[in-house]
């Protein structure tokens, strides 16, 4: 009897188990068939993302852009089966996946091309912004100092005559 | 004027105290305005889709510009999207054909229709351009059940899209819906619908027609 009870909780700990395990499969897998719908692969969003951060920054990326249509074209070649510049479905992946990350890459570098040449703009327009000041209160200054000095000549030539 | 009394001269202003504010507030004041003037400027952010006819005109959409068409009769539209957003954006134009009683989008709560598309469209768009997209397609079978017409395939820019089921009484009032969709990747999908300032926007097209079978 004994033994039958510690066999029938074994039983019941191994059925909790195994259930809760296939349903966590089951969640996984709905949330990967959803996933598969619309999501983009990672490369591709990280594309994307790299894209939009390089433009933000200033960066001129029209060319990234092409290529980030065509790159995701061979994606959608591989998903339609429709083989127009790729000969299978891995090869299609495969060189999308290339694409994204060279244009991933790019992107990066164009951003930071981009900041740097700001930084340099923003600091060589305060640098300017500095010696206009800098001039301009060195001739407002004189030039005040020059019209107190012909006040004070003014006032010392003046003579004082006797009614 | 001797020179070291010219250099003694500009030595006193530079070290008076009265320079000193001067150029401070001055200097203060430039390299403010200089450093606001590279701030990006906060616009509103827009996209927008339209529908066109083959002369590029909202007109035209159908032959002989007759809203009644016939299995055949090619339609030879563009579809334009403009993206006014802050940056370069990869939009999807999902086309849908419903009939009557389908559920269209849903313009005060920004929701899409829920019905599946027949066709998507997707590019990334750099930011204040625009994306022109043909959209060429006739009704390859459409069959009359008593007093019902039935759409059971399309082609659409040379793709053939059957195992179509859109039926409408009489033939009267399908349409095509075009739902511009952006890809949001915080989501890490296409969304309907995007906040613009305060606002939540959505952008959508219908056109409607009636078939003779």
């Amino acid at each position: 009897m004994q033994l039958n009870s510690k066999g029938r909780n074994k039983l019941n700990k191994f059925v909790l188990v195994g259930g809760v395990l296939i349903l966590l499969l089951l969640v996984n897998n709905t949330r990967y068939s959803n996933a598969l719908e619309t999501s983009m692969p990672k490369s591709a969003a990280s594309a994307l993302d790299g894209i939009q951060q390089a433009e933000a920054a200033g960066a001129e990326v029209s060319e990234l852009i092409n290529r980030l249509n065509n790159a995701m074209d061979l994606l959608e070649q591989a998903e339609t089966s429709d083989f127009r510049s790729c000969n299978s479905y891995d090869e299609c992946i495969q060189s999308a996946d290339k694409m994204f990350v060279d244009i991933a890459n790019d992107a990066a570098m164009s951003k930071q091309q981009t900041e740097n040449v700001k930084n340099e703009e923003l600091a060589s327009s305060v640098l300017y912004a500095i010696i206009v000041a800098f001039v301009i209160s060195f001739l407002a200054l004189s030039l005040y100092r020059l019209g107190k000095q012909y006040q004070m000549q003014r006032f010392l030539d003046m003579e004082i005559r006797e009614k | 004027m001797p020179s070291s009394s010219i250099l003694s001269g500009i030595k006193g202003i530079i070290q008076s105290k009265q320079f000193v504010v001067v150029f401070g507030l001055l200097a203060a004041i430039f390299s403010l305005a200089t450093y606001t003037a590279t701030l990006a400027e906060q616009r509103e952010e827009f996209a927008s889709l339209s529908t066109l006819g083959s002369d590029m005109k909202s007109a035209g959409y159908f032959p002989n510009d007759e809203r009644t068409i016939h299995q055949g009769d090619k339609m030879e539209w563009q579809i334009r999207i403009h993206n006014g957003m802050d940056n370069a954006e990869y939009f999807s134009v999902r086309i849908k054909l419903l009939n009557s009683t389908q559920i269209i989008p849903n313009d005060t709560l920004n929701q899409p229709s829920p019905e599946t598309q027949i066709l998507e469209l997707k590019h990334m768009v750099t930011k204040n351009s625009t994306w022109t997209v043909p959209f060429e397609w006739n009704i390859k079978q459409a069959d009359r059940e008593q007093d019902y017409v039935i759409i059971r395939e399309v082609t659409v820019n040379g793709k053939d899209i059957s195992n179509l089921n859109v039926r409408n009484l009489n033939g009267q009032n399908f349409k095509v819906v075009l739902e511009l969709w952006r890809y949001d990747l915080d989501a890490n999908d296409f969304v309907f619908a995007w906040t613009s300032g305060h606002d939540t926007r959505s952008v959508w097209n219908q056109i409607w027609f009636n078939v003779k079978a």
